[in-house]
Order: C-alpha cells, then sequence, then structure tokens
C-alpha cells in the first residue's frame, strides 16, 4: 500500500517536472521568436538595411545585409539570435526593397 | 521553426524579387528558384500582363508543403504624372475661367497659363496654379511600346478569334475565374450583353463589334474587349474595358480602383474614337487614349459635369473635362463648348487636384515603370 502511495506521488512529481521544463524551453522558444520578428520588423519599418546587433534582455540580435546578386535594389537580409553563451537559437534569411519611398 | 511561417517568409522575399523586376519581359515563369543557394527556400515566380497591369504569382515550397500567393500590380509612373497637367506644348497658352483650382506642378507649352474670358466671365481667383510651371515638349511623355503592342494584340484578336479554348456563352450567372487558372475568354461575332451576371478573376469578354453592360451585372478585375463598349446607367464593379471606336459610362455609373478604359486607334485609321464619361459618374483608375503623333484627328475624351475622376487620364488629342479629377491629365489640348463656339486649352469650373490622389494609387507600367507597387491580392 505505502509501496503504492510512493509510486503514485513519483509518478505525479515527474509529470510535473516534464511539464515544467517543457513550457520554460517553449515560452523561451516563443520569447526568441517574438524578439526576432520585432527586430525584423522594425528593421524593414525604418528601412535599416545595413550591419547590426542589439542586445535584448540575455538575447543578441544580429543582422547581416548584403547585396542580392546584381540585383540594385534587392537587399539580402540575414536575422539572427544568440543566448548569453553565444549560442545560435534563430535564424532565418529574407529580401527586401532598398529604395527610397 | 514553424513552416508555415518560412513558407510566407519565401513569399514576402518573391515578391519583392518580382517588384524589383521592371523589365518588359512577359509573359515569365521561372524554374524553381533557390532563394539563398543553401538549396531549402525554394520559390517558383510568375508574372503575366493584365491589362494595363500586371498579375504575378509566387509559389514557396518547403518539403511537400507548397503555398502561394497571386497579386495585380502596378507601376509608380515617371515624374510627368506628379503634377496637375501635362499639355502638350502646340504653342498655345492654357486659358482658366471661372472656379478653376489647378493644384499640383503643371507642364505647359512656353505660354504658360493665363486668366480667360468667356461669355464675359473672367477667372474667380488671383492664383492661377498651387504649384510650379514646367515646361511640356510637343508631344505626350512616351508610352511603353511593349505594353501598347500587346494591348493592340488584344483588339486584333477580336477581329480573328478563332482558337478553340475560347466559348461562345457566358456559361454561368455567377463565374469566379482564379488567376492561377487559364484565361477563360468568351467571344461572340456579334453583341454582347452582360446582364445579370457576376463575373470575377481570369475573364476576358470579347466582341467582334460591340460590348453592353447592364447594371445588374457584377463584375471585378475581368477585362472586356471589344470596337464598342457601354457600360449602363448606375453600373458598379471594377474592369478594364479596351475599345477601338467608343467607350461609354452613362449616367451614376462606379468604376472602383483598379479599373481602366483604354482607347485604341490604330494608325492610318480614320473617324472619330471618343470616350464619353457621363454625370455623376465615379472612376478611379486610369483612362488612356491612344493615336499616333501623326494622326491629325486623333481621339477624344468627353468628361461631363458632377462627375469626378481619381487617377490618370493619358489622351491622345482632345479633352473636354467639366468634371473635377484627383490626379492628372495629359493631353494634346483641352477643349471648352459653350453655345456654338468651340474654345481651345481653355478650362472653366473644373478643379484639378494632384494631391488628392490617394497614396495607395499605383500607376500602370504603360506610363514608364520607375517602380513597381503591389494594388490588390486576387485569387
Amino acid at each position: 500500500m505505502a509501496l503504492t502511495i510512493l509510486l503514485v506521488i513519483f509518478g505525479i512529481v515527474t509529470t510535473v517536472f516534464v511539464q515544467v521544463s517543457l513550457n520554460s524551453g517553449s515560452e523561451k522558444q516563443f520569447k526568441v521568436e517574438q524578439l526576432l520578428n520585432e527586430f525584423a520588423k522594425s528593421t524593414k519599418d525604418e528601412r535599416s538595411y545595413f550591419d547590426d546587433e542589439v542586445k535584448k534582455d540575455d538575447f543578441l540580435l544580429q543582422r547581416k545585409v548584403e547585396k542580392y546578386y546584381d540585383n540594385p535594389v534587392v537587399v539580402h537580409i540575414h536575422f539572427l539570435i544568440y543566448d548569453a553563451n553565444n549560442k545560435l537559437l534563430q535564424d532565418w534569411n529574407e529580401l527586401a526593397i532598398n529604395d527610397k519611398d | 521553426m514553424k513552416i508555415n511561417e518560412r513558407l510566407n517568409r519565401n513569399i514576402r522575399s518573391g515578391i519583392n524579387l518580382l517588384l524589383s523586376d521592371t523589365s518588359s519581359n512577359f509573359p515569365l515563369s521561372t524554374d524553381s528558384l533557390d532563394l539563398f543557394g543553401r538549396g531549402e527556400d525554394i520559390i517558383k515566380i510568375k508574372k503575366e500582363r493584365w491589362g494595363l497591369f500586371n498579375v504575378g504569382e509566387i509559389v514557396s515550397f518547403w518539403g511537400n508543403r507548397i503555398k502561394s500567393r497571386l497579386f495585380l500590380y502596378g507601376s509608380r509612373p515617371e515624374k510627368y504624372y506628379e503634377g496637375c497637367i501635362y499639355l502638350a506644348d502646340h504653342q498655345t497658352s492654357l486659358s482658366v475661367i471661372g472656379d478653376v483650382k489647378l493644384t499640383g506642378d503643371a507642364y505647359l507649352s512656353g505660354s504658360g497659363i493665363k486668366p480667360g474670358y468667356i461669355n464675359q466671365r473672367g477667372y474667380s481667383f488671383s492664383e492661377l496654379l498651387t504649384g510650379d510651371i514646367q515646361k511640356s515638349n510637343r508631344s505626350l511623355p512616351a508610352l511603353n511600346e511593349s505594353i501598347k503592342q500587346y494591348l493592340f494584340e488584344l483588339i486584333n484578336r477580336t477581329k480573328s478569334q478563332t482558337a478553340p479554348e475560347i466559348i461562345t456563352e457566358i456559361p454561368a450567372d455567377s463565374l469566379s475565374q482564379s488567376f492561377s487558372d487559364s484565361t477563360l475568354t468568351v467571344f461572340q461575332h456579334n453583341k454582347i450583353i452582360i446582364a445579370n451576371k457576376s463575373l470575377k478573376g481570369r475573364i476576358v469578354i470579347m466582341s467582334d463589334s460591340s460590348i453592353e453592360v447592364e447594371n445588374s451585372a457584377t463584375l471585378e478585375n475581368v477585362m472586356l474587349v471589344a470596337p464598342e463598349i457601354r457600360f449602363k446607367k448606375g453600373f458598379s464593379g471594377s474592369v478594364q474595358a479596351i475599345a477601338s471606336d467608343s467607350l461609354v459610362a452613362e449616367e451614376n455609373a462606379n468604376f472602383f480602383y483598379p479599373s481602366s478604359f483604354v482607347l485604341l486607334k490604330q494608325e492610318r485609321e480614320s473617324g472619330f474614337k471618343s470616350i464619353t464619361i457621363k454625370n455623376n459618374c465615379r472612376f478611379e483608375g486610369i483612362i488612356l487614349s491612344v493615336a499616333d503623333s501623326l494622326d491629325k484627328e486623333k481621339t477624344y475624351l468627353r468628361i461631363y459635369a458632377k462627375s469626378l475622376v481619381t487617377g490618370i487620364i493619358y489622351v491622345n488629342g482632345y479633352v473636354e473635362n467639366l468634371a473635377n479629377v484627383h490626379g492628372t491629365i495629359l493631353t494634346d489640348f483641352f477643349v471648352y463648348r459653350h453655345s456654338s463656339s468651340v474654345y481651345i486649352n481653355n478650362l472653366v469650373d473644373v478643379e484639378i487636384n494632384r494631391r488628392l490622389l490617394p497614396a495607395y494609387f499605383v500607376g500602370s507600367p504603360v506610363f514608364g515603370s520607375r517602380k513597381n507597387k503591389l494594388i490588390t491580392w486576387l485569387q
């Protein structure tokens, strides 16, 4: 009987631990995506088509901008986000039009 | 990373790549394009002409997932279209009479602009123009030759329409053809009356004589091609109408953006070719009337009072304008008729205001493709 109760408690504790771990992981992933999305949006809204990096919370956001082949108006932007240990968490590429209006 | 977001991002990149292309290579369909050279972000790009505008399609691939978007796009026109008036230099001045309000730069002959008098009535205001005056050339700014050729080919097809994929009757009362499908062309050797029909999308209605559109018809993004096209009183819709003899919008008709009226007079063709927009009409888009520069008669546009045109009016010939225009007019001559007299290059009681052209308005590459812009999403 006591053994059964112990096993049930152990099961519940294990389940709670796994859930908390998973949630904190997905919470972090959500935060990473949110930060990178905001960074990409402000880059395009402000037409900031040059290399730059910004620290936000414990993350480093980076963008690398280069010409897209020989296209005179399109730029290739590489967005990246790193954690405090300089580990790349996510990145993506996008093309934007770089002109005056 | 979510696949859907990646597909969407690659579609956005593809749209930007397509909008950056101002070349005249139409139609164009690419094979698979590896966007970033990593073998992961694959798209296909397609572009085709659709009347005065273009249709773009981007298809994005990721594994076995596919997503696509279709859109109509046009071009920001050259600088000449940024004024309120471009009056070709035929060595006559522009006279303004009554409550004329011109806002925006004006391209005029060396004789410029002056207050005039008709029937002992002068100009009501002290300032002739809110904007700068610039010198115009002897002819209107050149149109894109390959688009002109495409438009003439469309009208010439009404004379020899024999392809097997063409049908002779509108097959249903309500018809929607996706722009990702092939064009649905309806052709008849006689007058077509469009009544009690709802037509949407990639549909071309062609006649070798005339097309009449009743106000019970609903048109969205379709093209009409015939020598004569007439929209009956109270019609509403967005449509591109391409004619070779006459185009008429009867009273209270509404043409939503992006609509277009195109009148094409063939080289060495004689006769009176005209566009008429009657009272109380609203027109949002482009009115284009083309004739050869050596043609003496050219073409004629008449817009009646109490109508409003929002967009670009380009006429190789004569414009008799009694309506307000939010946008720009490019023409060889203005005409004003009073009693039995005809006055050349006189404007009376109209407002032409370039600054009231909405920011969302995108022109056609026929006016020169300085920069492409998305107009609307399509299905």
